[in-house]
């Protein structure tokens, strides 16, 4: 178990800047996981620590001790890629022995450890097998074990599942974790897919265009994202253009407006009067009554249009179009019935569940503001 | 259809019968060395000839040593561009082409010209130059197989991997690189040996006693022999292929069914 420390961290490729000062703290036994869209550097920071790649500026420490300079091959990190990399003229076996070989363990010591990791990843009777006679989740499950065999300091994991389907992905997903809480072994695993992040992770680091968005647990991550970007990235997420004026948000949308009522009521904010806004607010957290329904305590309530419904398993997400603005509303599929295209809403959510983000803060920027575009997807109409 | 059936045939025929016929007027030839009858004489007086297997060994080692350094030469260097400069690759594929474009005798004069002095005054000198020469003008067809080789493995990603397990360059190289390579080492081999067992100009020029120059003396002076020596020489080509495919049967399918 060791921590890692990231200080600084950036890497320029000619004259692009892939990650741009990257700090993060890892405690020992933690399992943190880098979430981004592709092309935002997490293999790249990955790499830098892994050794493969030479910062341009910045430092890493191992347990305290600067590694920044040490080659790849003496820093003790165990490393599973997103490509299948299983040496494919050993058996799995040979494989997972491949480390313990070059630091000189004795034959039968060597065996014993093999078959423990192979059994540890649910593979022991596979290790006379060779890669290509192995499924891709069992070659990334050999790899794993190989991984783990020189008991590293620290695992790294590059998007491990992007190749494989999605049953065993969260099969395997889940399997990482109790290997990792097993052993308590220091883990960053890099993902570009949100739900996994959030589902396994003690703490999640959010990347956008080289540089942290935001970090925190899972919980934290969705429910009180800070940045524009973390909320659209994770979950899905309305937001709702306005002004912050006397504490409340005055909705920027056409003047002759359907609204009942032109202010939006959210949690409390520290920002100066007049400033550009975006409210956040889940699609789960808005509830769909008649038009003619009294409005509930502490809500607030817009009158909508529902312009096409969406199925998605457990929920159906309705598209509302309210003034300008389309807002998402999911609704349990079993409830979803009574709601149909054409239908005139009463769209409900309280208070506390909307967030005020500034829309000049240098996170938001980097999202289109989503004003009346339509909702993309496969429609039931 | 049908029409387009009949000229496949076709050509496949006319291309069989141009390589069979001569093949089998050869050995018709090479097995009329006693008058009135079809005898083995011609390959008898070959093997009897001490001369035929020192040159044959000559030759022989030259191409084992040829062929070691070309592998120990070219593997290294291929895979640090493909690793490193993957932008040096058009250089390095121009580059083999240089000993198709330079013939050979300019080869060896210009080897001639820098060494006479020097390395060819002894014997193990000149045998020396005559592998680098073997080096030099099987280099295209190594390099080529080594290329193709290392496409098909995803060198980046093994590299890595094995690092990160504590490997260092050296055995990243001969435990990994190597051995995932067979098959192409082994094409590139048997290249290399089939263009050293027939080669000439070189050898005489370097006056080394080689089996190019054997043959070359053999025709000249006999008639039948030289027959018989082209279809040992022809059966010696087949079993190396053979023994190259059936080396490289285990990896084959390995090599394809790895990291895609
Ligand atoms: N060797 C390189 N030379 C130039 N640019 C590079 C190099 N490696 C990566 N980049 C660039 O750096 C950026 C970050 O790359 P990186 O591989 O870290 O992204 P990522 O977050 O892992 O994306 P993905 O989810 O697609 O794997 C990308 O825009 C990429 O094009
Ligand atoms: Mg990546």
């Amino acid at each position: 178990m060791s921590s890692l420390q990231l200080n600084n961290l950036s890497k320029t490729y000619a004259a692009f800047a892939a990650v741009k000062g990257v700090s993060l703290q890892v405690a020992a036994g933690e399992f943190i996981s880098l979430l981004g869209p592709s092309g935002c550097g997490k293999t790249t920071i990955l790499r830098m620590i892994a050794g493969f790649e030479k910062p341009t500026t910045g430092s890493i420490y191992l347990d305290g001790r600067e590694i920044t300079r040490v080659p790849a091959n003496r820093r003790g990190m165990g490393m599973v890629f997103q490509s299948y990399s299983l040496f494919p003229h050993m058996t799995a076996a040979q494989n997972v022995a491949f480390g313990l070989r070059l630091k000189g363990w004795p034959a039968g010591k060597q065996q014993q450890r093999v078959e423990e990791m192979l059994d540890l990843v649910g593979l022991a009777e596979m290790g006379d097998r060779f890669p290509h006679q192995l499924s891709g989740g069992q070659q990334q499950r050999v790899a794993l074990a190989r991984a783990l065999a020189i008991s590293p300091q620290v695992l790294l994991l590059d998007e491990p599942l992007s190749a494989l389907d999605a049953k065993v992905r969260l099969q395997l997903r889940n399997e990482i974790r109790r290997i990792q809480q097993q052993l308590g072994i220091t883990t960053l695993f890099v993902t570009h897919d949100q739900e996994e992040a959030l589902s396994i992770s003690d703490r999640v680091v959010v990347m956008s265009q080289g540089q942290i968005d935001q970090q925190g647990t899972p919980e934290e991550i969705y429910l009180a994202p800070r940045t524009a970007f973390t909320a659209s990235f994770i979950g899905a997420m309305n937001q709702v253009p306005g002004i912050w004026e006397q504490h409340k948000v005055r909705i920027a949308t056409h003047p002759n407006t359907s609204l009942p009522d032109e202010y939006l009521h959210t949690l409390p904010a520290d920002l100066p009067e007049g400033t550009a806004v975006v409210v956040l607010v889940r699609p789960e957290s808005i509830l769909l009554f008649p038009p003619d329904h009294a409005p509930l305590a502490g809500h607030n309530a817009l009158s909508g249009l529902i312009t096409s419904r969406i199925f998605l398993g457990s929920v159906v997400r309705l598209s509302v179009l309210v003034g300008e603005f389309y807002l998402n509303v999911d609704v349990p599929t079993t409830e979803a019935e009574q709601f149909s295209s054409g239908d005139l809403v009463q769209l409900s959510f309280p208070a506390e569940q909307c967030r005020v983000l500034a829309v000049d803060s240098p996170a938001a920027s980097n999202v289109p503001l989503p004003v009346a575009l339509p909702p993309t997807g496969v429609s039931e109409d | 259809m049908n029409t387009q059936r009949f000229w496949s045939w076709f050509w496949l025929i006319l291309g069989t019968i141009y390589f069979v016929v001569p093949l089998i007027a050869t050995i018709d030839f090479s097995l009329r060395a006693r008058k009135g009858t079809l005898s083995l004489d011609a390959y008898a007086n070959i093997f009897d000839d001490p001369k035929f297997f020192e040159s044959f060994t000559f030759s022989a080692v030259t191409a084992v040593a040829a062929i070691a350094l070309s592998w120990l030469l070219i593997v290294p260097t291929a895979y640090w561009v493909h690793l490193k400069l993957p932008r040096f690759r058009p250089v390095m594929e121009l580059l083999t082409l240089l000993p198709f474009v330079i013939p050979a005798v300019v080869l060896v004069f210009g080897l001639i010209r820098t060494y006479s002095m020097t390395l060819l005054n002894t014997r193990t000198g000149g045998w020396v130059l005559l592998t680098a020469a073997y080096i030099v003008l099987s280099f295209p067809y190594m390099y080529r197989a080594i290329d193709t080789g290392m496409r098909a493995i995803n060198i980046r990603t093994l590299t890595e991997a094995a690092q990160s397990l504590g490997a260092d360059w050296q055995t990243v190289i001969f435990r990994v690189i190597f051995p995932n390579l067979r098959v192409a080492l082994l094409n590139g081999a048997f290249i290399t040996f089939a263009i050293v067992m027939g080669e000439f100009t070189i050898a005489a020029l370097l006056a080394q006693p080689a089996f190019g120059p054997y043959m070359n003396l053999l025709s000249s002076s006999k008639v039948y022999e030289p027959s018989a020596l082209a279809v040992i020489s022809f059966a010696l080509t087949w079993g190396a292929i053979g023994i190259v495919q059936l080396l490289g049967q285990g990896t084959g399918q390995k090599q394809v069914g790895g990291p895609r």
